[in-house]
């Protein structure tokens, strides 16, 4: 076991202070033991022990313990002083400027240089973490949003996995997010957002000036987007999730089979309502008028779910118009981009 | 008179239309009766307006439009500068508002009109309410008033401190749960529930609205 012990880790300057004067003496046989800021690991009472600041690194020679990596620096200089690079040079006036030196880095250099990584460092992660989806792809609220994004251009933006199957949706934290346990959340920098449509509105409305135009021109076009938003909620949509719920769904979920009767009922319910989509289509191209808009994006994921998952497909097939709007919505390339993002976290889980 | 709509003042969703004109200040619509009791709803000529059959409508010059929510987006956009501003200030408040109206249409309501349904409307219509159907949707409520108790001890409205669309919405349904179907018991026992409830359904807005119910 190595006497020598570096916590800490290696991304931190102050560490691989430390890691390269070991590197410089030809000193191999220490241990890394990892104390990682992100988790606070620092802040535990057992490091705070070693290093009552809370800081890393913290540095142990058998059951000598020193901080501050130019203390822990000059340590390993002395102590190995007849091997590898001489780092104090050789005479007395070299040693005093390299301590001159030292401090020029330590008082000079060194604060400065550390507040412009740092005030990039803060930029780049604001860019980065600005957008956050909350959730799994395999749930259509979920690919309701992802689908808006890729709609309106937007591919700055993290998916932070939350898992229904594992209760990660019931955890202290995420009801902090949302309340009803339920996923999407969305984060756009402090700000947070629930329930897939208001999400899909609050990104059509922050992006309005890029990709797809999703409400039409006028306010006539929104209020035609609006109205087949709503018949999605309210007839669709409650309608759809029921079949497809008892036939894919109940076993996992509900640790029940199929309940048919149920499943008749609704197909009947949705053979109606997808003779009303069938005449709107049969007279416009798209839902509310000539122009694809969100209230056709947001029936996407639930139909797929309902053709290529429950395998009901014949209900499209059947009807001509209702078809090819199918065929045409689920080709655009954001649903393409959407499904390759399932198919890459479904290979994950394997 | 270029806004009609088609509905009854009796039906929940024809009164959060009714509403929203009224908060919006908005006098000069005809409201055109539709008798559900002989299937006026099921008839050709209401077919080609709404294709679902199903009541209120709207009616302005040659746009039809229909689904009550959306009718009430139309006329907060069409008269934004006037009344009440529905979706508050910011593009945040519009997001919050956005959100809970969400919430409504797919948590709250659900439930709500369930109740009743088998409470009011089925038995109007000659038909057994199904207690079971009651129950289930009562505790599947009680959990989703626990969220609205907690957030609403924080906020006043549902998107902060502004009455919006999104509290409007819930009205005409919980309107009908606690006076006519007498399962209020939820909204009233719970503090700042109830100190909500009071204060939306005291709106001129929704006396206008309940005058017409008579």
């Amino acid at each position: 076991m190595a006497s020598l012990k570096v916590y800490g880790k290696a991304y931190s300057a102050n560490v691989t202070r430390v890691l390269t004067t070991l590197a410089e003496k030809n000193v191999d046989d220490y241990q890394m033991v990892p104390i990682d800021l992100f988790t606070g690991g620092n802040k535990t009472p057992e490091y705070l022990k070693l290093q009552p600041f809370g800081q890393i690194p913290a540095f142990q020679d058998g059951d000598f313990t020193l901080y501050e990596s130019r203390a822990i620096a000059r340590y390993i200089i002395d102590k190995y002083e007849g091997q590898g690079t001489a780092l104090f040079g050789k005479t007395v006036r070299d040693k005093a400027l390299v301590n001159q030196w030292l401090e020029v880095e330590s008082q000079n250099y060194n604060p400065c240089a550390w507040k412009i990584v740092v005030l990039t460092l803060e930029e780049k992660l604001q860019a980065m973490a600005s957008l956050k989806v909350y959730g799994k792809a395999y749930s259509a609220n979920v690919t309701r949003v992802l689908t808006t994004l890729a709609e309106k251009n937007v591919d700055d933006y993290q998916m932070v996995p939350i898992d229904l199957l594992t209760g990660a949706n019931k955890t202290p934290e995420y009801l902090k997010l949302q309340p009803f346990g339920q996923i999407p959340a969305f984060q756009d920098g402090d700000f947070t957002l629930y329930e897939s449509r208001a999400i899909a509105r609050y990104i059509s409305d922050k992006y309005e000036g890029q990709g797809t135009a999703l409400f039409g021109k006028t306010v006539r076009d929104k209020a035609l987007v609006n109205q087949w938003l709503e018949v999605e909620s309210q007839n669709y949509n409650p309608c759809v999730w029921k079949i497809v719920f008892e036939c894919v769904f109940s076993q996992m979920f509900e640790g029940r089979p199929t309940n048919e009767a149920v499943v008749k009922e609704q197909l009947e319910k949705l053979e109606k309502i997808l003779d009303v989509y069938e005449a709107q289509l049969t007279h416009h191209k798209y839902l509310a008028g000539d122009l694809f808009s969100l209230a056709d994006l947001a029936h996407i994921p639930v139909t797929n779910n309902l053709i290529n998952v429950a395998k009901k497909g014949e209900l499209f097939a059947s009807r001509k118009h209702l078809n090819a709007w199918w065929e045409d919505i689920s080709s655009r390339p954001s649903w393409q981009k959407v499904v390759q993002i399932m198919q890459a976290e479904q290979q994950e889980q394997k | 008179m270029t806004i009609k709509i088609y509905g009854m003042p009796y039906s929940t969703c024809t009164a959060r239309v009714l509403a929203t004109l009224a908060e919006k200040e908005v006098e000069d619509y005809e409201l055109v009766p539709v008798d559900l009791s002989v299937g006026a709803h099921k008839k050709p000529e209401f077919l080609k307006m709404q294709p679902f059959g199903m009541i209120p409508v709207l009616q302005d010059s040659d746009l039809t439009i229909y689904e009550s929510r959306a009718m009430a987006r139309y006329i907060s956009d069409k008269f934004e500068s006037q009344g009440t501003p529905l979706f508050g200030k910011t593009a945040k408040d519009k997001a919050l508002v956005n959100q809970w109206l969400e919430v409504e249409s797919q948590n709250y309501n659900p439930c709500v009109s369930s109740i009743v349904y088998q409470l009011v409307f089925a038995p109007m219509h000659g038909r057994q309410g199904d207690e079971t159907v009651v129950k289930q949707q009562l505790e599947k409520l009680e959990k989703v008033l626990d969220i609205y108790e907690a957030h609403l001890s924080k906020n006043k409205y549902l998107a902060g401190e502004f009455f919006s669309l999104a509290d409007l919405s819930h009205i005409p349904y919980t309107f009908y749960l606690v006076n006519m179907a007498k399962k209020g018991d939820g909204i009233t026992s719970r503090k700042h529930v109830s100190a909500w409830w009071e204060d939306i359904s005291s709106r001129a807005s929704w006396k206008t609205v309940t005058a017409k119910m008579n």
